[in-house]
């Protein structure tokens, strides 16, 4: 992707969050009692100056010589968009999965998942998993006395 | 005599065996982030703030300090050793550095890095304990006009220090502010873009954007590329400088000292820009400043130098006005509201032991680091080859415990969640991150401070032109957005430097 084309982009991303919250604003209260600005004031101030900087950004991306390529796109290929992929969608089943399943069976599954997934060998995987999920399970549960969801093993603890 | 007084009652805070122990805690944990590349400043303290629940609030805000300024003499073994600054800061140190350990004299680089960041930490917590009072007195002064343009002018000035492009980094600062206005109106105590979710009422969690933003931001960048092993190879030879070493850096350490002292607590510049301009001053007094890229060792002192000066000059703006001037201390500030404490100029009056024994913790912190940094050195190395696909899922575990724990349902695991991936396309559109998390921090008591001036004036703007302070810092602002234009001008000529991003 060349540069240009990257900042405008991204420069209408910010216009188009401005327009969406400055659109929101106006369901906001604009005065309560006595106050000269009222709940809707700042999200609509800040938003006029959002979609200004967005504005701001297409203008410049004008200036960007059209052959010149945005730093980090060109390197970008299947292998890595791929990573990127199993990675996020590993944190996302994370976060779904932790109460219904629990902490401890999501922790170890999520680490010897990922560790397998980035090569690491299976004896050091268990290892790392095990240790990584009691270790911490100790750390917040019983030192911290945090709460964590206990899922499928809830009857145990 | 006051001073000796407050000296004596935070040395018999800080002493305490458990102040001690998480001080010790703290430096080892910052260090080893420092060390760590893809881990910062940022990132440690947010992932650790969970650990601190429970905790006396000294105790706690004494082991975050340490990990703020620990990671800032960690930061440097990376840096000299395989070129990867651990962090923004540390990016002047691997210019000199990673030359000096190619020329096989990394033990004398890192020995005058740790020695320059002891100095330099150490007299820029006197400094604080010196500056910090009169400047609280000086706040408290200070009306809702003038610390919203305060808070104002450390927007500005970070949002133009980190990056190339004004708008991009304005954008970001107003992002931030948006951001901060979901939940209740700081003032009518009305629901704004909460859809209605209870869980939104407190607004959008300032550790989860953080943790979001900087790690698994930044973890998803590093995965795009293939997540290879740096390995050092290189020897590291003497700890100790020589003689030649110390003439040189003598005067360096004196000016890096007061430069990252001075430019670490102006509201908005950090470490980072104070390692730059160090580095940059230094490059100008030397005779021969062509040797600064070759492997001059006063590049490395004077970098490591300011950027562990700026630490202690950090918390001034935020022990006496409630500013954060960096993304790692409005974490720090987020931190000290969570267990009930109010950032400014009120706090060194009303929990003087708070304050001072906080100080006088970071005496013993820069003793411990110095300890850690110099004899430790093997180890750190040893760490260092610690495969990065070894280190990533278990960040990420500590990501997702983090964003759990201290919001403590759901909805902050997919905060977290979204802004990792919103960071990772604002690095891959070169936008910078720091100004966002500092102005979702300020942004709601901006917001209040901007109602009650208007209340104050009957809805006039005329506030901000009338009182004296505030127009001082309007004019400081309007300074705040030339100041790249100075820092050009003193990097100029043959071989200017580029600032780094801010990111810290």
């Amino acid at each position: 992707m060349t540069g240009r084309t990257a900042d405008t982009i991204s420069g209408l991303f910010l216009i188009a969050v401005a327009l969406v919250v400055a659109v929101a604003a106006q369901f906001l209260p604009t005065t309560i009692a006595k106050e000269f600005a009222g709940p809707s004031f700042m999200p609509t101030l800040v938003s006029i100056a959002l979609g200004v900087c967005g504005a701001g950004v297409v203008f410049q991306a004008r200036a960007i010589p059209e052959t010149r390529r945005m730093p980090g796109w060109t390197e970008t290929d299947r292998a890595g968009a791929i990573r990127i992929a199993v990675v996020a969608a590993a944190v996302a089943a994370y976060n779904f999965l932790l109460e219904p399943l629990g902490y401890l069976i999501v922790t170890f599954v999520f680490l010897l998942f990922l560790l397998r997934y980035l090569k690491v060998s299976w004896f050091l995987n268990f290892t790392i998993s095990f240790i990584a999920t009691i270790g911490t399970y100790a750390l917040f549960v019983i030192w911290l006395k945090v709460v964590l969801p206990m899922g499928l093993l809830e009857i145990y603890f | 005599m006051e001073m000796i007084q407050n000296i004596v009652l935070g040395f018999g805070v800080a002493l305490q065996p458990i102040n001690l122990l998480y001080c010790f805690i703290g430096c080892l944990a910052g260090t080893l982030i420092g060390v760590l590349p893809g881990i910062g400043p940022v990132t440690g303290v947010a992932i650790l703030i969970p650990i601190t629940f429970g905790m006396d609030p000294i105790t706690a805000t004494i082991m975050l300090a340490g990990i703020y300024y620990g990671a800032m003499y960690g930061g440097s073994t990376t840096s000299i050793l395989i070129n990867v600054p651990g962090e923004s800061a540390s990016v002047m140190t691997a210019v000199d550095g990673y030359q000096m350990a190619r020329q096989g004299r990394a033990g004398a680089a890192l020995g005058i890095s740790a020695i320059g960041s002891f100095i330099g930490g150490t007299a820029s917590i006197i400094g604080l304990m010196l500056i910090a009072p009169p400047v609280a007195s000086l706040a408290l002064s200070f009306g809702p006009p003038e610390y919203f343009v305060l808070m104002l002018l450390g927007l500005a000035t970070l949002t133009r220090l980190a990056g190339k492009n004004l708008f991009k980094g304005l954008g970001m600062g107003f992002l931030g502010i948006l951001i901060g206005t979901v939940g209740l109106d700081p003032v009518a105590g009305v629901q704004r873009f909460t859809f209605g979710r209870a869980d939104l009422l407190d607004g959008i969690g300032f550790v989860s954007v953080a943790m979001g933003l900087f790690a698994l931001g930044e973890i998803l960048i590093n995965i795009e590329g293939s997540p290879e092993e740096r390995v050092f190879s290189t020897q590291i030879g003497s700890l100790l400088p020589t003689r030649s070493d110390w003439l040189a850096c003598r005067w360096t350490i004196v000016r890096a000292t007061i430069i990252g002292f001075l430019i670490g607590s102006l509201p908005g510049a950090g470490a980072t820009v104070s390692a730059f301009m160090a580095y940059a001053a230094e490059k100008k007094a030397s005779k021969t400043p062509e040797r600064f890229g070759q492997g001059a060792i006063e590049g490395i002192c004077a970098a490591e130098t300011a950027n562990n000066a700026a630490t202690g000059g950090a918390l001034v703006p935020l022990l006496t006005l409630g500013i954060p001037s960096s993304a790692t201390v409005a974490i720090l500030m987020g931190a000290l509201m969570m267990y009930g404490l109010r950032p400014g100029p009120l706090l060194l009056s009303e929990r003087p032991d708070f304050f001072w024994g906080v100080v006088t913790s970071m005496y013993i912190g820069n003793v411990m680091l110095l300890i850690l940094n110099l004899p430790l050195i093997g180890v750190w190395i040893k760490i260092l080859k610690v495969p990065y696909p070894v280190l990533i899922p278990i960040i990420l575990l500590f990501i997702s415990l983090g964003a759990y724990t201290v919001g403590g349902s759901y909805v902050d695991l997919w905060i977290m969640f979204a802004f990792g991936i919103f960071g990772y396309l604002m690095r891959k559109f070169d936008y910078p991150a720091a100004p966002l998390l500092l102005a979702l921090v300020l942004g709601p008591i901006m917001e209040k401070n901007l109602k009650l001036a208007l209340k104050m004036s009957h809805g006039s703007v005329a506030i901000f032109f009338q009182r004296p302070i505030a127009l001082i810092l309007l004019a400081l602002i309007v300074l705040s957005l030339a100041w790249p234009l100075l820092v050009a001008r003193l990097s100029s000529g043959k071989g200017a430097i580029e600032l780094p991003v801010a990111d810290e």
